[in-house]
């Protein structure tokens, strides 16, 4: 350990590296609680993504089907989020907690039914992956394309709208419900691939709890950006720098010659985030209509 | 007489048990201005959402332009013309004046919102109406006239010819209502037909050429303009005769004695109040007149401790000669104060919590400060005073929410009274509240005052102020701006002059 | 006189009835009963996926759970930490905050419990009191943490909590690594506690079923206590539903807000007390397998009252303790399946306005004549 030469470059490499689910999460987010759908079930949209582009993946032995995959399993949960939040008008909270325990419990079970075993896929081969940066420029050129969307389409208008304020739009003729629905399901296949890029890309397999965390991550980041898909890129790589520093700063020396344990570095960006929350941001301003059911 | 534009024969609607629109008939002119009166609760809000397709009536029929319609949704009466500006304005707060000015009708060049177009469109519409808003700004820096005016331009974008507007003038200034029913002219004059609902019957009688009056669901009358007045259309609304708002009840200056019961000195908020002084006697209605929005919401905090102020110079709160300037709420109410808060959904009632719970909420200090809930007690006093005030309600038990308005205010009223307040504050205490209800409330409060309880009445009704007060004070961008003692004895011209101090 | 106090105790005794009727009847509805129809029908269909028999999947389910006494035990066992949790969602959502940090809570009485236990182990029952106490305040600061922010700084619960928990379970994960690791013990877990710090077993079976069951079910009553009976609880519960109108009745918001929040975190350390004192008799990592969330749908499906949450958290325990049996006893049925119950329910709870909803269009339907 003693070679170990600390690089800033790497550690900034890899921060941008690690903010790709993130940030794939964070503007799913986005899309689904700007259209008034409060989504705390990011987390489980990133476990379907990573477990079904994987298990796609070693199926078909291709990663870009795995992909797709991935996008198909994230509409199909984006769907049926949406159909309990929108449809059967159930509290956004409370489903998105139901979700995320489904997720946790199902895939599991799924994996044993396909693959023998609970606990992960089988591993992938290189060659049956997919790069990570293409993935963490495909998030990047993704937040300008959702503003546009947002701002610039007459969907995007009614997305925001529903988001804002349901009568308004209802009595413009826009359905809160439908633009709702469609909203969710992109937020699901978005977050999907933050997913995918967990298990074919960065990793080589599904593993049990993959995501650890990184989906309530996304949503600190998407809240301290204030809802806006330019500045969500930059605080979900504040947050992937975090967690590289984290990983790079375990193995490295103190002037003693020990390591500081990794757990006071695993707090790090937590308290950052914590201390930027509550000392300077204060107050945030969610879409008015969120969490509220047409 | 110019054609039928719109009809509803025989619409009747219910809600569960409740009639809420009975065999309602209503034929509409084309380019005629027509007025719906009615009390709260007559059924309006619903016959209008009916026309504008928001709810499906359960039997009858509408006509536009003679035909026979099925509204699925308010799209399909927008695309026959039918446009609406709702009392609670549909607009998105943060999204820009144009986003709003277009939203659900936005035009594209190959799928992407043709902002160009859309800005030219505002542009000419604004032109056309003499109006000016700025097209990049969030709708929630716009004043709400500024709003109104918005949803309008909205509507002439849609192409709506047949132009509804739900209780329009309850948020605007004097100065904004007087340019919003010039506005209205200005839309007949170029066609458009024009159904407006109110209480306000001096409105109607300025602009409106039919009136159709609506009582407890149905249609009671309908009749030109011209060949009725204000008194007449007070008493079919009502059902009989009702004590117009400037007949006052006490005609002579009353004799006040003893120390004042507040004494107000220098008072600034953070916001609006700038240096308010003033005083109260025991037994005296001291009425604070003013367009909404001058300071009294500040005032009313400050004064019943919500708002503590902050250290001003010479700023000083005196009740019953104790300084209370830094007193919390509890201790205000327990030295003898009492207020009766200006929005009663919001800052009154909790809509959820039963009669029980509601009393206690605002009575709490008058119980010896109880670690347990003092339930039993409080019931027996929701009963007397579901009988006293002749509330009309199921249960004490009955959740607030399932009261109208009046009921509702009434028992705000008699929580508030039922501590022997020294000095009542009630701000807007009649606001939305049906003609029955006022009656009483005023009744109360001015049998309260001659048992010498000193009341600050903050009103946006002159009308209201008029009858009540024996002193008005005018409140003009947080300050006091005039002051008029015996108002009792005072002629007519008094309320052009309190008017000229408000603007 | 007298007609007035007779009108009273009638319409008081009307109102009662009504109260208790209504409570009642939410419970054991129509609509409630098809949506737990539905709910396992629903885990009917996983278990078919899998292969399994649904009939097999409920039975191993029930009898693996309220079979034998020592089963019921175990349920218990597994239903106490879901109270406490449950309570610790509850109690701050009556205030209108949404606790997502029972986790972090839990975590942090844990450590403030092993701490007492570990510095001051013999001083007999004295070391027991201290440890408890620690524990509750331990729990209720570090919910006091977001309650403060909340209140004072308007940053969001559900953001500070999230952040809060990472920063507990890093926190005892390190103490137990470094500073309390037994270095006897290959796993990561703290040295054994003194006895005296022990939370004497009920003795159901062989169960781990202890007294801290007993407490759960006092905080639960005491919980419901509070909120309807006291001035106090009905302040909190003012709160919740209108800020505004409480403000103007002269209650502090943010009193309110930041005490919800110590209740909360303090029934969250009933978990910490439950695992260290009165089973493992040590620190172990880990040793909330998620309880702290799991208490979002225990205080869900119990509707927020405290009542409710003591039934909702033992039909938890006892998937959580069936599940355990379904293992053992089937080749493709996991402990997942217990999880995916209970997000099944959840959603089919959820959902029941939906239910009640749709039996009243069909109710409508065979009432209409035409």
């Amino acid at each position: 350990m003693n070679e170990f030469h600390f690089s800033f470059v790497d550690l900034l490499l890899s921060g941008l590296r690690l903010s790709t689910p993130l940030l794939f999460a964070a503007l799913g987010g986005l899309l689904s609680e700007r259209a008034g759908v409060a989504n705390i079930a990011l987390e489980g949209f990133l476990l379907v993504g990573a477990f079904s582009a994987a298990a796609v993946t070693y199926l078909s032995g291709n990663p870009w089907i795995g992909l797709s995959g991935a996008l198909a399993a994230g509409a199909m949960i984006g769907l049926i989020f949406a159909m309990l939040t929108v449809y059967a008008k159930a509290d956004h909270i409370v489903m998105g907690t139901a979700l995320n325990l489904f997720v946790v419990g199902a895939l599991p079970l799924f994996n044993k039914i396909f693959f023998g075993v609970t606990g992960s896929t089988p591993s992938l081969e290189l060659d049956q992956r997919l790069s990570v940066w293409f993935l963490f420029f495909v998030a990047v050129a993704l937040s300008p394309l959702i503003w546009f969307f947002l701002h610039k389409v007459p969907f995007g208008y009614h997305l925001r709208s529903s988001g804002e304020n349901i009568e308004a739009s209802k009595s413009l003729g826009i359905s809160v419900k439908r633009t709702r629905l469609i909203a969710v399901i992109l937020a699901g296949m978005v977050t999907a691939l933050g997913g995918a890029f967990l298990s074919i890309a960065h990793g080589s397999q599904f593993s049990r709890g993959m995501s650890a965390g990184r989906g309530f991550i996304a949503l600190a980041a998407l809240i301290l950006a204030g809802w806006r898909p330019i500045p969500v890129i930059l605080t979900c790589i504040l947050f992937g720098l975090a967690d590289a520093a984290q990983i790079v700063l375990q193995s490295y020396p103190l002037p003693d010659g020990s390591t500081l344990p990794v757990q006071w570095i695993q707090m790090f960006p937590y308290i950052v985030t914590l201390v930027v929350l509550v000392g300077f941001v204060g107050k945030t301003e969610p879409p008015q209509a969120i969490a509220k059911n047409d | 007489m110019s054609s039928l534009i719109l009809e509803a024969k025989g619409i009747t609607k219910r809600f569960g048990n409740v009639v809420a629109n009975d065999r309602v008939d209503l034929s509409i002119r084309e380019g005629e201005i027509h007025a719906i009166i009615g009390e709260n609760g007559a059924g309006k809000s619903t016959l209008m959402k009916i026309l504008y397709g928001m709810i499906a009536p359960d039997e009858g029929q509408l006509l536009v332009r003679g035909k026979s319609v099925h509204f699925e949704s308010p799209l399909d009466a927008l695309s026959l013309g039918i446009g609406m500006v709702h009392q609670h304005f549909m607009l998105v707060e943060r999204m820009t004046v144009l986003e709003n000015f277009i939203l659900g009708s936005e035009p594209t060049i190959n799928g992407i919102v043709d902002e160009k177009s859309a800005l030219q469109d505002l542009k000419n519409l604004m032109l056309e109406a003499h109006t000016e808003l700025p097209s990049s700004s969030l709708v929630k820096f716009l004043s709400v006239g500024q709003q109104q005016r918005l949803e309008i331009l909205k509507l002439l974008y849609r192409k709506s010819d047949i132009l509804i507007f739900d209780e329009p003038t309850g948020v605007l200034t004097p100065q904004e209502v007087d340019q919003f029913l010039k506005s209205l002219r200005d839309l007949k004059a170029r066609g458009k037909t024009i159904l407006l609902i109110t209480h306000k019957l001096n409105e109607v009688m300025a602009v409106a050429d039919q009136v159709t009056v609506m009582r407890a669901g149905k249609t009671v009358s309908s009749l030109a303009a011209s060949s009725t007045d204000v008194k007449e259309l007070a008493t079919l609304l009502v059902g009989r005769e009702v004590r117009a708002f400037d007949e006052r009840k006490v005609k002579s200056v009353k004799k006040l004695s003893g120390a004042p019961v507040l004494k107000v000195e220098s008072l600034s908020g953070v916001k609006k109040l700038k240096s308010v002084s003033f005083q109260i006697n025991p037994g005296e209605i001291l009425g604070i007149a003013g367009i909404e929005g001058n300071g009294q919401h500040e005032l009313v905090q400050m004064l019943s401790g919500v708002k503590v102020h902050s250290h001003s110079q010479g700023a000083s709160i005196q009740f019953l000669n104790m300084k209370i300037d830094q007193w919390n709420v509890e201790k205000r109410k327990a030295a003898g104060m009492a207020c009766i808060p200006e929005d009663r959904h919001h800052e009154g009632l909790i809509l959820d919590f039963n009669l029980v719970e509601n009393f206690y909420l605002g009575s709490r200090v008058h119980f010896d400060i109880p670690t347990l809930l003092p339930f039993k007690e409080v019931t027996a006093l929701v009963e007397k005073s579901i009988s006293d005030f002749e509330i009309k309600a199921k249960s004490p038990f009955s959740k607030a929410r399932e009261l109208s308005g009046g009921n509702q205010q009434k028992v705000i009223v008699a929580r508030e009274l039922f501590g022997r307040p020294k000095l009542l504050i009630a701000a807007q205490p009649t606001r939305g509240v049906d003609i029955g209800a006022i009656e009483r409330i005023h009744d109360e409060l001015l049998k309260r005052a001659e048992e010498g309880m000193a009341i600050l009445l903050i009103s946006s009704e002159l009308d209201e102020i008029l009858s009540l007060s024996d002193r008005v004070l005018v409140i003009r961008n947080g300050e006091i701006s005039a002051e008029f003692s015996d108002v009792a004895v005072q002629g007519p011209d008094l309320r052009y002059e309190i008017g000229r101090a408000m603007v | 006189m007298l007609p007035f106090k007779v009108q009273t105790l009638d319409t008081k005794l009307v109102g009662r009835w009504y109260e208790r009727r209504s409570v009642v009847k939410k419970i054991i509805s129509l609509p409630f009963m098809v949506t737990v129809l539905v709910a396992l029908t629903a885990g009917g269909i996983v278990s078919l996926l899998a292969d399994e028999n649904p009939f097999k999947v409920y039975s191993i389910l029930f009898s693996g759970s309220f079979g034998s006494i020592e089963a019921i035990g175990y349920t218990l066992f597994y239903a106490t930490p879901f109270i406490f949790t449950g309570l610790a969602v509850a109690i701050p959502y009556r205030v209108g905050l949404f606790n997502i940090g029972a986790e972090g809570q839990l975590y942090f009485a844990a450590i403030a419990l092993a701490a007492m236990a570990f510095y001051f182990p013999s001083a007999g029952i004295f070391s027991f009191f201290l440890a408890i106490a620690a524990a509750i305040l331990g729990g209720a600061l570090f919910a006091a943490l977001p309650g403060i922010f909340k209140a004072y700084r308007g940053s969001h619960e559900v953001i500070t909590t999230i952040m809060l928990n990472f920063v507990a379970m890093s926190l005892s994960n390190y103490l137990i690594l470094y500073a309390w690791k037994d270095p006897g013990s290959q796993r990561p877990e703290t040295i054994i506690f003194s006895e005296s710090t022990w939370i004497p077993l009920l003795h159901l079976g062989d169960s781990p079923l202890n007294y801290s069951f007993i407490l759960a079910l006092i905080s639960a009553v005491s919980c419901w206590f509070f909120l309807e009976k006291t001035d106090l609880g009905f302040q909190l519960r003012a709160v919740g539903q209108n800020p505004s109108a409480s403000k103007v009745a002269g209650f502090s918001v943010k009193k309110c807000i930041v005490l919800s929040m110590m209740i909360g975190g303090a029934m969250a350390s009933g978990v910490a007390m439950n695992e260290i004192l009165g089973n493992a008799h040590r620190l172990r990592d880990g040793f909330s397998q998620g309880y702290g969330f799991i208490g979002i749908a225990v205080a869900f499906l119990g509707r927020g009252n405290p009542i409710g949450i003591i039934f909702s958290a033992i039909f938890f325990g006892a998937l959580y303790r069936g599940a355990g049996e379904l293992e053992i006893e089937t080749h493709r049925m996991t402990r997942d399946f217990a999880t995916v119950m209970q997000a099944i329910f959840i959603a089919a709870v959820g959902c029941e306005g939906l239910v009640a909803l749709l039996l009243n269009k069909l109710k409508k339907k065979k009432g209409d004549p035409k």
